[in-house]
Formats: structure tokens, sequence, C-alpha cells
């Protein structure tokens, strides 16, 4: 008895591994042998954000027929960083993650990216960190210039004057959203109220819901998520009070528009953090042989990596005078008119200042 | 002194009171279905991967049963009474199919500890990895997706206004228009509490609980009664499941359950597996993390906030075990007498 109990205990946990780990990503080609051999590592696909995003990205330039892709998921098991990265320097030209287990993957990269000379190194969205070594690039996201431009559109459709913002956790990553959503809403509105709170995970929907519904009691009538998953509990709370909602990272609402069209309605846009279009470049590049180093590369609104989402439903609910002023504000900072500090070396209470400045 | 009065100032509104019940309901469903587990002297860990389970399949089953009564055509242009035939019957295909997925695992758990003998903690934590990484594979199954279901058009349970307490200013803003799960976690309060002291089922429940061989000495078959237990463990978890997926929020995100289920665990500790304290002590998490949601709005630091929630749970254990310790201390003293 207790030697079939080991065996279904067994046969239990491997299930759990297998589905962790399922779904190998297709579409490795023919003459796979003379394409640059690809990995993007990532904890888990369907994030509806940067590792969707990324994998995207590569998946374009499989189509092309420019790389062999695989994507490996490793689950939420952080220790298994290391020796994920391990196994990929050995077997691929190029791995592909952001920086994994909080700083872990950068950590291993500074005391072993230089026994790999023959692999490249691509993290993307870690711009606190850097190397020199020659074979680890950095990619870095203008997110700040994003949502300078979401808050902005924020403050110019709030009836209110109160505006929301979520974030999963508090990180460097997630201050260089809010200062630019700050900013760009006190430009246009300097008296906007901008009610801030974090979910404390990527996960907790319906914590994220629950800030939602208290944000709205506080006044706020347009709320922006950057909480991940999480962060879609945000969103529909501002469905369900008749607010507005604005999405992150990807277009969040051709996500929605054909299970929930009603709900995806009350995206007015999202904030663009396009890291699979920085991949398609980048890589490319390297099939190309026209890709060059260095220690980190910028991708903003000039490179379409950054911006809002101007699909059909932000023409239909945002007037066409506030158009003008966003697509006017976008001018003045392609000008060079108005630059939107980034929050990479800002210190907390230079943050917190901001934040207060908006209450 | 500022700052408390501020804190004092967001938790007098009614809309904090109603943000308790709202939090309240999962965890409470938990606590319940903790209770009944103990209560037969096994210690559900699977809580947590149940109640996700749970929440999964109902997202699925009302889905689809959403999208076949529909026969295919998009719910923007279908006539209005097919659509809410149809939402309907998804929200009551995944009130069910979610309760039966809560005491499908719980009957998992039972079919180990129980039927195999297996050790009910290693049998639980097995069934919580199970469901972390199950879940997602059932997801991108069912949807193709792997994070959350945004690509289902699921149901929610509906939210209900109470007549005549809708209107009495503040009380009407706490106690009406929340969702029915709500009420319904409040109502389960009292079945498990007639099912353990008023049925001759409960009564053997509790014997089986004390003590599993003076119930068997007296004829009561100790595995029936544990199975039965448990099925009731896992028809809570489904609820706590649904209250998730079905109205808290109307999808399912991976991981959403978030520690609800422990949470759940802790406060049918604190409460000593009776229903009425067991519902306090949910209660009582409730506050603490509605509590944290409001505190973000002030100059507070965020981590500390957030931790407020697991320091009150240790506080309360702390406090459980000192009353506990006095309880023996007081028999014994009795004892020598």
């Amino acid at each position: 008895m207790k030697k079939l109990l080991a065996l279904v205990l067994a046969g239990v946990m491997a299930l759990s591994l297998v589905a962790c780990g399922g779904g190998e990503a297709e579409g490795t080609t023919e003459s796979g042998e003379e394409l640059l051999k690809v990995n993007l590592i990532v904890q888990n696909l369907g994030d509806k954000s940067f590792n969707d995003s990324a994998d995207s990205g590569l998946k374009r330039l499989v189509a092309e027929g420019k790389i062999d892709y695989t994507c490996t998921e490793y689950g939420t098991d952080n220790s298994k960083v290391v020796i994920t990265m391990e196994e990929a320097a050995e077997d691929y030209d190029v791995v592909i993650c952001n920086n994994l287990g909080f700083g872990m993957a950068t950590d291993w990269l500074a005391a072993n990216a230089a026994s790999y000379p023959e692999t490249t190194f691509i993290i993307y969205d870690e711009p606190s960190v850097s190397l020199p070594d020659k074979n680890v690039q950095f990619l870095c996201y203008k997110a700040n210039e994003s949502d300078y431009v979401a808050g902005a559109l924020a403050a110019l459709i709030s009836e209110t004057g109160v505006i929301g913002f979520v974030g999963g956790m508090e990180s460097p990553v997630i201050h260089d959203f809010l200062v630019g959503y700050i900013l760009g809403a006190q430009y246009v509105n300097p008296d906007v109220k901008v009610c801030v709170s974090y979910v404390g995970s990527y996960t907790d929907a319906a914590k994220a819901k629950d800030l939602g519904v208290q944000d709205i009691a506080a006044g706020a009538d347009v709320l922006h998520q950057v909480a991940g998953s999480a962060g879609n509990g945000y969103l529909e709370a501002a469905f369900e009070a008749g607010k507005y909602g604005l999405g992150v990272d990807a277009d969040q609402y051709e996500a929605f528009k054909e299970s929930k069209p009603e709900l995806a309605k009350s995206i007015v846009t999202s904030s663009l953090k396009d890291v699979g279009e920085s991949l398609y470049v980048v890589v490319g590049d390297m099939v190309d042989g026209t890709y060059e180093w260095a220690e980190q590369l910028w991708f903003g609104m000039p490179e379409k990596c950054a911006g809002i989402a101007e699909n059909e439903n932000y023409l239909a609910l945002v007037s066409e005078e506030d158009r003008a002023t966003i697509d006017d504000i976008k001018a003045k900072m392609a000008a060079g008119e108005i630059t939107v500090p980034t929050a990479y070396g800002m210190t907390a209470d230079e943050i917190n200042a901001l934040v207060d400045s908006a209450k | 002194m500022e700052l408390l009065s501020q804190i004092f100032d967001l938790l007098r509104t009614p809309a904090f009171a109603a943000s308790v019940l709202r939090i309240t309901t999962p965890i409470l469903f938990a606590a319940l279905g903790g209770i009944m587990a103990r209560r037969c002297g096994i210690l559900n860990l699977a809580l947590e991967g149940s109640m996700l389970t749970a929440a999964l399949f109902a997202v699925v089953a009302s889905a689809f049963t959403k999208k076949a009564v529909l026969g295919g055509v998009s719910a923007a242009v279908a006539d209005p009474a097919l659509v809410t035939k149809a939402t309907n019957a998804g929200m009551l295909a995944g009130f069910i199919v979610g309760t039966l997925a809560g005491v499908a695992m719980a009957m998992f758990l039972a079919y180990m500890a129980v039927g195999l003998k297996a050790d009910a903690y290693l049998a639980g934590l097995a069934i919580n990895t199970m469901a972390t990484g199950g879940t997602v594979f059932i997801l991108y199954l069912a949807a193709g997706e792997k994070g959350i279901s945004s690509s289902l058009d699921s149901g929610s349970m509906p939210f209900i206004d109470i007549p005549v307490i809708k209107d009495i200013p503040v009380i009407g803003e706490i106690f009406s228009g929340q969702n029915m799960m709500t009420y319904f976690s409040w109502i389960c309060v009292a079945v498990v509490y007639f099912i353990l002291f008023k049925t001759a089922t409960g009564l053997r429940i509790r014997a089986v609980g004390e003590n599993p061989h003076a119930a068997e000495s007296v004829g009561v078959n100790v595995k029936k009664v544990q199975y039965i237990a448990l099925a009731f463990s896992g028809l809570f978890c489904g609820f706590a499941g649904i209250s998730l997926s079905m109205s808290y929020v109307q999808f399912f995100s991976r991981g959403m359950s978030s520690g609800k289920g422990f949470i759940g665990m802790s406060a049918m500790n604190l409460g000593n597996a009776s229903p009425v304290a067991t519902a306090v002590a949910a209660l009582l998490f409730g506050f603490f993390d509605a509590m944290a949601n409001v505190m973000q709005t002030l100059s507070v630091p965020v981590q500390f906030v957030q931790a407020i929630p697991y320091a009150a749970t240790l506080l309360g254990l702390v406090v459980f075990a000192i009353q506990s310790d006095n309880k023996v201390k007081k028999l014994k003293a009795k004892q020598d007498k």
C-alpha cells in the first residue's frame, strides 16, 4: 500500500512539474542548424504583458525564417534560475531573459558571462544594472514617457480631477511608470489628485479590485494599472463603476475585445512597453550583422516601443480636442521641449515627495 | 497622532465596513472548510489548492455553458432574452461545477489520507503544488492562455440589493448590494454550526475527531464519517473558489487564491474550530486586510502596511496559544485538587 501511495504522490508531483513547464514554443525550421539559436527564458508565458510580448516579437523573427527559437518556462521556483541559464548558455547562441529571480540573472552573468564568449545574453527591462561584458546586452524602456502621455490623457478625460494608479510592487520599474504618470497628469492639470497604491503581488486580482473600489470611492474616475495580471481586477473595478481604465504594457483593449466587449470598451488606452518590438529589432540586427553593442540600449517612442495604444476605442472615447492635446504633448516630447525625468536613480524621498505633491 | 486620527477617519466610513465584508468572504468559506476537516481529526492543508481549482473550474464551466447556450452567436448581437438565459445558465453551471471541483479535490485528499492512510499534511501539500501548476495547464487546454482567462466570457454570481435595508443610511451602504456569495458565507456559518452540533452526523464527526478509537468502539464507521466531513470541507472550498472568480472578480488568474486558503486556516485555528469564533476571526483578518488597503492612501511605507495582516495573524496565534495554555493549567490545577 505504501509503495502505491509513493507512486501516486510521485505521479502528482511529476504532473505538476509537467504542467508548469508545459507548452514549448513551436516553430523550429527545417534548416534549423544554420539559423541563430535563440532561447527566451521566462517564469511563465501568459502574463498578457512583457513576457508574452517578448515571445511574440521573437516569433515574428521565426515567421520570417531568421532564427531558430525556443521558449523555456521554468515556473515560479527561482532556485532554478542559475541552472536554467547555465544550460541555455551552453546550448544557444542568444539567451534572452529579464532580470530573473530579483537580480539572480545579472549576478550570475557578472561572474560567468566571460566563460561563454560564444553566447550573447540579452537582459530586458533592467536599467539599474550594467556589466562591461561585450556579450551581455541590456535593453531598457522609457516607460516614463509612455506613462507621461497616459497620465496627461487621464487628467484630460477625468471629470473629477482625481485619477488612480495601482502598481504590483514597489520597484524602480514600477516607479518609472508612476513618475511619468503623475508628471504627465500635472502637466495638464496642476491640481490633479493621484491615488497611488500597490497590490503587493502580481497575482492577487481580488485585492487589486478592492484597491480600485477604494480609489473610486475617493473620487477617482480614471484608473491605471501597472500590476500584471492582478491589475485586471483594478480595471474591472473601473468598468463596474462606469469609470475609465488604462491598461499597461500591451494593448489590453485587444485582449478583452472578443470575450468581454463591455469591459474592453472601458479601457480607453494602454501605456505601452513593447519588449517584443525591441527584441525583434535587436535580434534581427544580430542576424543581419548590423548589431552594435552598447552598455544599455534605450527604447522609447521613436523606436515604437513606448507611447499609448491609439486603437478604435481610443478614437471613440477621446474627443478630437483632447486627442489634439495629446498629439501636441507627444510632438513636444519628440522635439525635446518636454523632457520626462526617469525614476531610475531617483531616491525614495524624491519619489515620495512627488507622490505627496499629487495627494 | 495626526496619522492615527486620519486612519480612524478612514475606518469610520461605510465603504470601509462594506469592503471588510467583501474581503472576509473567501477567507470565511475557506475557514469553514477548515473547520469541517479539523473536526473529524484531519488538518486540510489543501484548502488553498482546492479553492484555486474550484475558481478555475467555475470560470471554465460558466464560460463554456454560456457559449453553448448562445450557440455561437456573439453576445453583443444576440437576442437579449437569449443572452439573459445564457448568462443565468452560465452562472448556474459555474456554481455547480466549481462546487464539484472543490469536493473532488477534498475527495482526492480523503482517498489519500483516509483511504490509503497517507500523511494528511504531505497529501495536502502535494495537492496545493498540483493545483498551482495544474490550474495553469487546464487553463491552457480550455482557453489557450497561461496567465488569465481573459478570452473566456465567464459570469458572475448576482449582487443583491436587500429591500428596506438598502434605504437605511450607513447600514444600507454596508449590508446591501453585496454579492450573493457574501450573504451565503454567513448563512454557511449557521449551516456548519447546525451540522456539527444539531445533527447525528455532526456528533459522529466530532466524536471521530476527538477520539477515533472510542468512536469505533461504539460502532461508528470512522472512515465513512471522515469522508463525509471532508466532502463538506471541499464543498466550502468550492464556494471559496467561486467567491473569488465569480463574485470578487469575473475571471481566473493564475495563483489568484494568493494565500487566502492559509489565512482561512489560521482563522479556523484562532477560532479553535468553533464556527462562531472562527467567523469572528475571519472577520478580524478581513478587517486588517481592508485596513492595509485604506492605509495605502496615507503616508505610511507600503511595506509596513502590507505586513499588517500577517502580523495580525501571528499576534492572533500567540494570543490563542496563551489562552489555551492557561486553560490547560486551570484544568490541571482542578485535577490536582
